[in-house]
């Protein structure tokens, strides 16, 4: 028996937009995709940049996961990692009016009928549900999460990490499914060439009964020509690069970065650039920080330090970034002790691996371990001071580390003990 | 091969294929399940697509619609997009950035970066929106000027 096509936008003649059809869907599918491409890519490199192969580095349990990375994170260059977060985040924003218009193509497929012809055609649909579900979830958690809005009841790493798995596996059996429609579409009509006409040669795609595309069977007369649509849709992604990329590129960007949380101005003096977690927050009092303070380092031999000693050691100052997995950065002039001469002091200049804990006394980021080639590297700092006066309690006094090309949440503030193994 | 396209509706690679997706997305459901609130997790993507298809695509067609039958809106001197193009560029700003600009983790976010950031959201989002919609206006006057000049010259 058949079922009764209900009314509404089950019926044809509710869907009159002229400028959908598979040559549109074809179009914002093959903008979107790239900018996926470099989100995902940029996404695991992240995950990367953690070494979480490195004892507790992991942020999603190292071994028993999907955690295949075999090299370890580089430091060369110094801002591959504020580079690589600051793409993750950018396309990550700047890809919503492109996914809201892809979804805006494709939606009278969402009312078709009957709603189930084959099993095919059951599972295909349920796995379109997982692809339109997963990108609004991969992308929103991660939009939230810059925000530091956490209204959800899961961890944020887990779900977006593992969402994007069930995101990017529907996104590739999409492409690969819809590939002779893409094909056919831009065969036929171009690439590109829809885009030349104006609005008055704007013409609908042919509606194909058979073909079953988003195509309208009775189209209403065009409002806006296909370039029309994309300049519209450009205009919307361009605005949201202005007001937000600027905490990841910097320079007069930065000022304009005005909806980005942390863009925009931040005052003047040389600790002024933007602090990822307070000392209040992260609990350590001035006095914790204070002169009874003594850094505790541990290889094969022991030693304390008082901040004195350490200014009493030779200085290096560099330039390096700091940047967030949040998506911003900022290059500041660090000085310090070398972290090769604090190892030698307990013997440990062959270690391989270095932990490195802080005053703070919980919180995910207490303790962090890095690779042989991050000890190694000259520029690698226990920084004491910053563009010339020493840190402030919030940058991390009394010292703090800081790595070239590391993520901002390894380079510990309020460092209270290292350890060098091998 | 005919009775297996017959019975299931497509070929065998489609079937295939969607078996990879569904054993990847059962492995990530397991591994989500591992760390907690994974109950919450499949919540919150069916409340993603309710979110877009049910109620933030509705409300935009609508309005859109409701716009398209003002008069002049899709008929000369045909404003709808001068209203369209920036609607668009202050709303998306307002659903990507919405958390900001009402303040939905103040407590937090003022905590945890030491209240160093002087940013008042609402008002930049409020100002933009502002901006584009005079930018557009003035557009649209100049497009009401060349086309009453136009329409003149058709007259005389
Ligand atoms: C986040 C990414 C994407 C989402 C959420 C998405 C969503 C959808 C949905 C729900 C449909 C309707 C499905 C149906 O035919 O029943 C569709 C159709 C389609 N999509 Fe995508 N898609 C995405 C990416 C892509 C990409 C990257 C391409 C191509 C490069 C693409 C090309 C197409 C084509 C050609 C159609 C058919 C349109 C028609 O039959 O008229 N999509 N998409």
């Amino acid at each position: 028996m058949e079922l009764a096509r209900p009314p509404g936008p089950f019926r044809a003649e509710f869907w009159r937009s002229p400028l959908r059809g598979p040559w549109l869907a074809s179009f914002l599918g093959s903008l979107l995709l790239p900018m996926i491409v470099i989100c995902a890519v940029t996404g695991f490199l992240s995950h990367a940049a953690y070494n979480p192969g490195l004892d507790g580095n992991a942020t999603q349990r190292a071994g028993d996961g999907f955690d295949l990375y075999f090299f370890d994170w580089p430091t060369s260059p110094a801002w591959i990692y504020a580079v690589n977060q600051g793409l993750h985040v950018i396309t990550g924003i700047v890809a919503i009016p492109l996914l809201f218009a892809k979804l805006w193509s494709a939606i009278p497929k969402l009312f078709e009928w009957p709603p189930v012809r084959s099993p095919a055609h059951a599972l295909e649909r349920l796995s379109l549900a997982l692809l339109v579900g997963g990108s609004l979830f991969v992308f929103f958690t991660g939009i939230l999460n810059v925000q530091l809005w956490y209204p959800f009841g899961f961890g944020f790493l887990p779900a977006h990490y593992y969402g994007a798995f069930i995101f990017l596996a529907a996104l590739t059996l999409h492409v690969a499914i819809k590939l002779p429609v893409v094909r056919r579409s831009f065969g036929e009509r171009g690439v590109v060439r829809p885009l030349r006409d104006d609005l008055e040669h704007t013409r609908p795609e042919a509606y194909d009964h058979e073909a079953d595309s988003t195509a309208p069977e009775a189209p209403a007369a065009p409002t806006l020509s296909r370039r029309g649509l994309i300049a519209t849709i450009g205009a919307g992604s361009l605005g949201l690069f202005i007001v937000s990329a600027g905490q990841a590129i910097g320079g007069p960007l930065r000022r304009l970065a005005v909806l980005a949380p942390r863009g925009g101005d931040i005052g003047g003096g040389p600790n002024a650039f933007p602090v990822n977690k307070s000392a209040a927050t992260a609990k350590v009092t001035p006095a914790l920080a204070g002169a009874n303070w003594q850094l505790q380092l541990e290889g094969p031999s022991r030693a304390s330090l008082f901040r004195f000693q350490l200014a009493d050691m030779e200085q290096h100052t560099e330039d390096l970034p700091i940047a967030c997995v949040e998506g911003w950065s900022t290059t500041q002039t660090w000085t310090g002790v070398r972290l090769r001469d604090l190892a030698k002091i307990v013997g440990a200049e062959n270690a391989t691996e270095l932990v490195v804990e802080s005053l703070q006394p919980t919180g995910a980021f207490r303790k962090a371990a890095f690779a042989r080639n991050q000890l190694d590297d000259e520029r690698s700092l226990l920084a004491l001071r910053v563009n010339g006066e020493d840190l402030s309690l919030d940058h991390g006094f009394p010292a703090r580390i800081i790595i070239p090309g590391a993520p901002g949440v390894h380079n510990t503030k309020w460092v209270s003990s290292m350890k060098w193994t091998s | 091969m005919r009775s297996f396209r017959g019975l299931y509706g497509a070929g065998p690679l489609h079937a295939l294929g969607l078996i990879a997706c569904f054993a990847v997305t059962g492995y990530a459901v397991i591994r989500i399940f591992d760390f907690g609130g994974a109950t919450t997790v499949l919540v919150w993507f069916a409340c993603a697509i309710i979110a877009h298809d049910a109620i933030l695509f509705p409300l935009y067609s609508a309005a859109d619609r409701v716009a398209e039958r003002l008069p002049g809106a899709t008929s000369a001197p045909r404003w709808i997009n001068f209203v369209r193009v920036p609607a668009i560029v202050s709303g998306v700003m307002l659903i990507v950035f919405f958390p900001l600009i009402f303040e939905k983790g103040p407590a937090s976010y003022k905590a945890a970066t030491g209240e160093t950031l002087t940013n008042q959201y609402l008002e930049a989002w409020l100002a933009i929106t502002g901006g584009v919609f005079l930018v557009a206006a003035v557009l649209l006057g100049a497009h009401l000027a060349r086309a009453r000049r136009a329409g003149g010259t058709l007259a005389s």
